[in-house]
């Protein structure tokens, strides 16, 4: 059993997986505070508030950060909330459009340019949060994701720089991330945030919400599917919760057969 | 039934094809990973194009001369590939590492040091707290290595090794469930989006 061949996992895992997704079992999902007090900080926010979201991940990401990028636009549109998405990684631009696409057309009342804009990727990592500290349009080359003049968008005769921002979410996969949004936007000028991480990336970031610079964390597609229950619009995070616990399930089970194997060796062995 | 889109086939094609070397290497595989590689350079240069290099020197043709600067800067990178100039390539580096060790410095040190040493003085009056304290406490002993590592040091030290193991095991977990989930995407697109298997 030691010797299991790997790809015999690898098969078990795919059955596994496909099954949980044909046939949902709908297994409980509680929310934990963590994602209480991120959705509850949002949802405080009153109308007319400005939400800044920074895309900071690329495809990989997609899977585990897209379900609550979503769920957070859909919150904050419900609450006329204006949000301004924008990211240090290169596919900032088109990770945000990817969430307007599924979204844009739930809300035919909210227009591009006045209640939420897309400005997309532009490089410099920490040094384009420096500068758009002080003037959004400078950093952004006044240029947006679309191809639109920035300083022609009502949604930027307020929202001057960062310092407008009511709250910040930075969806982060790594570096650039979470350390830079805290270091130039959240403790500087007090503003508040919270982040949507990738699993890999959750015990690098619980040391900032036991600090308080984090106010609570949306953890992976777990935290993603807690965060889709509380906006009441369960989708794909939520949908993938089944096949994610019964692939821990496989993984618990091989990982056990094989100290049990393991034990059994040394004993034979002596 | 499946998706009529041809880009979903394409993407349905890579994503098997790229799963196929946890089974065993093959051309298919090696060929999706190449035209990955390909793709991925030539988004990061298209898009670093659109974004910022056009629009700065399109601000250069309006007047801002001051953004030549920068311009000849970053393009002294390249000569490091002439042998007689090569050195100049040095000036953009040093440039870079000054700015970066100077933001390091004036930002990281108060939020993601002192903040951090701040958070962990914490009243003893919960378990979590005295978990907390004790944990940092007890994984700074273990690192102190001028001191022979015997009697309360030695305890400590030990105590600090378990609780850097647990660290470690959650880091791994986390790995794992981000693995998965990374998984689970994949085979939620190729149910729900190509093969309309799953709603």
């Amino acid at each position: 059993m030691g010797n299991v061949d790997r790809r015999i996992i690898y098969v078990v895992m795919i059955l596994v997986v496909v099954y949980a997704f044909v046939k949902p079992m709908g297994l409980p999902i509680t929310i934990s505070q963590h994602t209480k007090n991120a959705y509850n900080a949002i949802d405080s926010l009153p109308a007319g508030s400005t939400l800044v979201i920074g895309f900071d991940f690329s495809a990989g990401g997609i899977p585990e950060l897209e379900p609550a990028a979503k769920a957070i636009f859909y919150q904050c549109m419900k609450n006329n909330v204006k949000i301004v998405m924008m990211g240090m990684w290169v596919m900032a631009g088109d990770m945000a459009e990817r969430v307007l696409t599924e979204m844009e057309p739930l809300f035919p009342n909210k227009t591009y340019g006045v209640d939420y804009v897309n400005i997309g990727y532009k490089p410099g990592n920490a040094l384009l949060l420096e500068r758009a500290v002080d003037d959004i349009i400078g950093a952004a080359l006044d240029i947006d994701h679309r191809g639109n003049k920035m300083s022609t968008l009502p949604i930027f005769q307020e929202f001057k720089s960062l310092k407008d921002a009511d709250f910040w979410v930075c969806l982060s996969t790594g570096n650039p991330g979470v350390p830079d949004w805290i270091k130039i936007v959240g403790d500087p000028l007090k503003i508040p945030g919270t982040t949507d991480v990738v699993s890999v990336s959750i015990p690098e970031n619980m040391p900032f919400v036991q600090s308080g610079q984090l106010t609570g964390i949306i953890q992976g597609m777990r935290g993603a599917s807690e965060y889709e229950l509380l906006v009441n619009r369960p989708g794909r995070a939520v949908a993938g919760m089944d096949a994610q616990s019964l692939s821990h399930v496989v993984i618990l089970l091989f990982i056990a057969l094989g100290n049990i194997s393991f034990l059994m060796g040394k004993k034979k062995t002596g | 039934m499946v998706t009529s889109d041809p880009w979903l086939w394409v993407a349905a094609f890579f994503t098997i094809s790229l799963y196929t070397v946890a089974f065993k290497d093959n051309p298919v595989y090696r060929f999706s990973e190449s035209v990955y590689i390909g793709v991925a350079a030539g988004y990061m240069v298209t898009a670093n194009w659109f974004n910022w290099i056009k629009p700065n020197l399109e601000l250069i043709g309006k007047g801002r001369y001051l953004l030549i600067v920068p311009f000849i800067l970053g393009l002294l990178i390249y000569t490091r590939y002439i042998k007689s100039i090569s050195w100049m390539s040095r000036i953009a580096i040093a440039f870079n590492l000054g700015v970066g060790s100077g933001l390091i410095l004036s930002k990281d040190f108060k939020p993601l040091f002192v903040t951090q040493i701040i958070s962990t003085f914490r009243p003893l009056n919960n378990f979590n707290n005295i978990l907390l304290v004790l944990g940092v406490i007890t994984s700074l002993v273990y690192f102190l290595f001028t001191i022979e590592q015997k009697g309360v040091i030695g305890y400590g030290a030990r105590v600090g090794r378990w609780v850097m193991m647990l660290a470690l095991g959650a880091a791994f977990g986390s790995t794992v469930m981000a693995r998965v989930s990374l998984f689970l995407g994949r085979v939620q697109f190729l149910m729900t989006e190509w093969l309309f298997l799953v709603k």
